[in-house]
């Protein structure tokens, strides 16, 4: 009696967070509206299964263009006010140290900065940092990275249609993205269409496109 | 020079121009009759009196309690010209302290040597109470230390001007052949406070009272002192962020033990830095919990950025101070994870970080969102910093996570963004809109959600608010905005102008101008 769309193979990268230690990724999203999905992806990323805060870093640069943190919006990713520790800097350099400062210490879950200079050195440190604690940290960059880094996954993040909201057909369902992996170290690269699932706080697999409109919210099918 | 009642008169005298025969209080126009070639600028008192308070950060070197000069207390009856000289001096609480300093000859001898060092000039005098001292440095000779116990004879044969007096009263007494301190010790109270008009026989009597130690006088320091600070001195002076940080490494441990001691853990702590130029420089850092670590403390000074000490020429002594304090609340440690600094308990080790991170970014930098009671969405939140902890999760929260709650981006831009739309009905959502020079088809559209505008706010500025109709759009590549109309059709497109011309009757028409509602853009989701 489980939804068809819950079950997914444990081995998908997009969906186990915990899997091992996560170690450093990069994530990138195509323009403003898949930077923004890059941050909810990176945060459900860090947050999952685990009860301590997250640290939010990001140079006032990036804020300024960007805008600025919503709490209500937060809230729906299910991290409470509590959990949720910004940091602005002035420089990029200022937020690698707090991310590195925040990882070792012990105390976070995970850790989400955006940044743009990330030297393979810093990248190298981060990723041991992030090993060591076993807490995630992802850096959200502007651009496709071309650059060399010690990050062992890179994501790339785009906006999707959302799934048809069952009481209303006009109006915008349930977030999806689509999230690629494009570089990993072994793993294959491949590409994924993620649903947020607002009831478990997390994402999950969108059934294709032949799940439009077929499963009315709050009652389960038989998988036939 | 400073402007008074009388016309310009000189405020303050260099030596040369003392050797010269000119006086503090003389008409600007009499000086330079005498001297043709006399160099004046305007009084600036302000500055005197920030110099001053620097000079008094500095001197607590030798003593926690350091005060100003309290303005001249000019006496009720005379109004007289505030006489130049306002607040020069300064008055040290050294009670108890002289001999830290090699007793009070050495504590004179060192005070002078480095002010002199820094060009400064200046004449010291320590006695029993603070009148006597004040007396002794203006106008003693020879020996300006008068032995405990000794002041009456001390300050006998200073003239009578010693008592910080008004200058009418001095002028009075000398009238009267009453010259010096002694003249009036020898005098009956009760007659000496009768014979003066008005209040200048108290004020006599007082502060006769209070050179003698009779009457106590309370000396309201520059700054409260703390009440644990330790604090060292070097042969040489330091010049370095090197050498500041091995001192801090001896000085942390000892101000720990002083917290530790009185149970007390430091919540704001000082290092300051006293400049061989007679000058301090300090750095302070707040702490999110109380702490009596040493070497917390002194990891979180070094984040602040011993750097931005402006060292100057160097330094000669460094102090550390616990400018605030509180009780320390111990805190069962996790004995499976158990280290030295009790780091790996989860909760200390995020106060450790949010310290760390503070002082080194700054403690507005690192902050929580707070919820706020409005309900537009940029008002609705607070930054609350995280040396305050964490925010209470709000009893509403359960029921703001309802199905029910309408959606809210991420990301909100500030200010939101204006937006060319084309709706299919006026009070509709939009059909296609315009953003950042792209346009955008607009395939599913929920809304309105209506936020009328929070009326009983001041306006400030602008124009005034008017009733927000937010949409969530997504468009046909699947992204999805936050927009919003500004104004209702029929309702809030006209706004009445007062009448422009400023002569117009009071009851006069006001005009009607017409305001169409207007498209923004507030914010994007994932």
């Amino acid at each position: 009696m489980i939804p068809a769309n819950d079950i997914s193979p444990p081995s998908n990268p997009a969906l186990t967070p915990r899997a091992g230690r996560l170690g450093l990724e990069e994530a990138w999203g195509e323009g403003v509206t898949g930077r923004v999905g890059a941050v909810a992806f990176c945060l459900a990323r860090a947050a999952e299964g685990d009860g301590r805060p997250v640290l939010l870093a990001a140079p006032r640069t990036w804020l300024r263009e960007q805008g600025l943190w919503l709490r209500d919006g937060l809230k729906a990713l299910g991290l409470e006010d509590s959990r949720l520790l910004f940091v602005q800097a002035d420089r990029d350099a200022q937020v690698l140290w707090a991310l590195e400062e925040g990882l070792k210490s012990g105390a976070l879950a995970g850790a989400v900065a955006a940044v743009d200079a990330v030297s393979l050195l810093a990248s190298r440190r981060l990723d041991l940092a992030a090993r060591e604690a076993g807490a995630p940290c992802l850096l959200l960059r502007s651009k496709p990275a071309q650059d060399l880094s010690a990050a062992r996954r890179r994501w790339r993040i785009a906006s999707a249609p959302s799934s048809v909201d069952p009481d209303d057909a006009r109006a915008p369902g349930r977030p999806r993205l689509i999230a690629a992996l494009t570089r990993s170290r072994g793993e294959p690269p491949g590409q994924w269409l993620l649903e947020w699932d607002d009831e478990a706080h997390r994402f999950r697999l969108a059934a294709g496109l032949a799940d439009h409109g077929l499963v009315p919210r709050g009652r389960t099918v038989a998988a036939a | 020079m400073e402007r008074g009642p009388r016309g310009l008169t000189l405020s303050a005298l260099n030596p040369a121009a003392r050797r010269l025969g000119l006086s503090r209080g003389q008409a600007h126009a009499d000086a330079r009759a005498m001297v043709p070639a006399l160099i004046s600028a305007p009084a600036e008192p302000e500055r005197d009196l920030e110099t001053l308070r620097s000079l008094a950060l500095w001197a607590e070197r030798y003593s926690p309690c350091v005060a100003m000069e309290p303005a001249e207390a000019s006496s009720g009856s005379a109004p007289g010209p505030s006489s130049g000289s306002g607040r020069e001096g300064l008055l040290i609480d050294m009670t108890g302290g002289a001999h830290l300093f090699g007793g009070e000859t050495a504590l004179l001898t060192d005070m002078a040597g480095r002010l002199a060092a820094a060009g400064l000039p200046a004449r010291l005098a320590l006695a029993d109470t603070a009148g006597a001292a004040w007396a002794l440095a203006r106008f003693g000779r020879g020996a300006r230390i008068a032995p405990a116990g000794g002041t009456r004879y001390a300050i006998a044969p200073l003239p009578a001007a010693a008592l910080r007096l008004a200058r009418e009263d001095v002028r009075l007494l000398s009238r009267l052949g009453l010259r010096t301190i002694g003249d009036l010790l020898a005098l009956p109270r009760a007659g000496l406070a009768r014979r003066f008009r008005g209040e200048a026989g108290l004020t006599l009597v007082r502060r006769l009272d209070q050179a003698l130690g009779v009457e106590p006088e309370i000396l309201a320091g520059v700054r409260p002192a703390p009440l644990w600070r330790v604090w060292r001195s070097f042969l040489e002076p330091v010049i370095d962020a090197a050498g500041v940080e091995t001192v801090l490494g001896d000085l942390a441990p000892s101000l720990a033990e002083g917290l530790e001691r009185d149970g007390q853990g430091a919540r704001r702590l000082a290092l300051t830095g006293f400049r061989t130029d007679g000058r301090t420089t300090a750095l302070t850092v707040a702490l999110s919990r109380p702490s009596a670590h040493p070497g917390h403390l002194a990891r979180v000074l070094k984040e602040r950025g011993l750097e931005h000490l402006d060292l100057g020429f160097g330094i000669d002594a460094l102090m550390l101070s616990a400018e605030t304090a509180e009780p320390l609340i111990r805190v069962q440690g996790d004995l499976d994870r158990c280290s030295q600094d009790g780091a790996a308990d989860p909760r200390l080790a995020l106060d450790g970080l949010l310290d760390r991170l503070g002082a080194r970014l700054g403690e507005g930098q690192v902050h929580y969102l707070e919820g706020r009671e409005s309900w537009m969405p940029e008002r609705a939140q607070v930054r609350r910093p995280a040396s305050e902890g964490p925010p209470r999760s709000d009893r509403a929260s359960p029921g703001r996570e309802a199905p029910g709650l309408p959606d809210r981006p991420l990301m909100l831009l500030d200010p939101p963004e204006a937006v060319t739309t084309v709706a299919e009905l006026p009070d509709g959502p939009p059909v296609r809109f315009i953003w950042r020079r792209v346009a955008h088809h607009v395939v599913r559209a929920q809304g309105p959600e209506r936020l009328s505008a929070e009326w009983w706010r001041p306006v400030r500025r602008g124009l005034p608010p008017r009733t927000r109709d937010y949409y969530r759009v997504e468009d046909g590549e699947g992204r999805r905005y936050w927009l919003f109309r500004e104004g209702l059709y029929g309702r809030e497109d006209r706004m009445e102008q007062p009448p422009s011309d400023p002569g117009a009757e009071p009851g006069g028409l006001s005009e009607s101008v017409a305001r169409p509602p207007t498209w923004w853009m507030h914010g994007v989701f994932p």
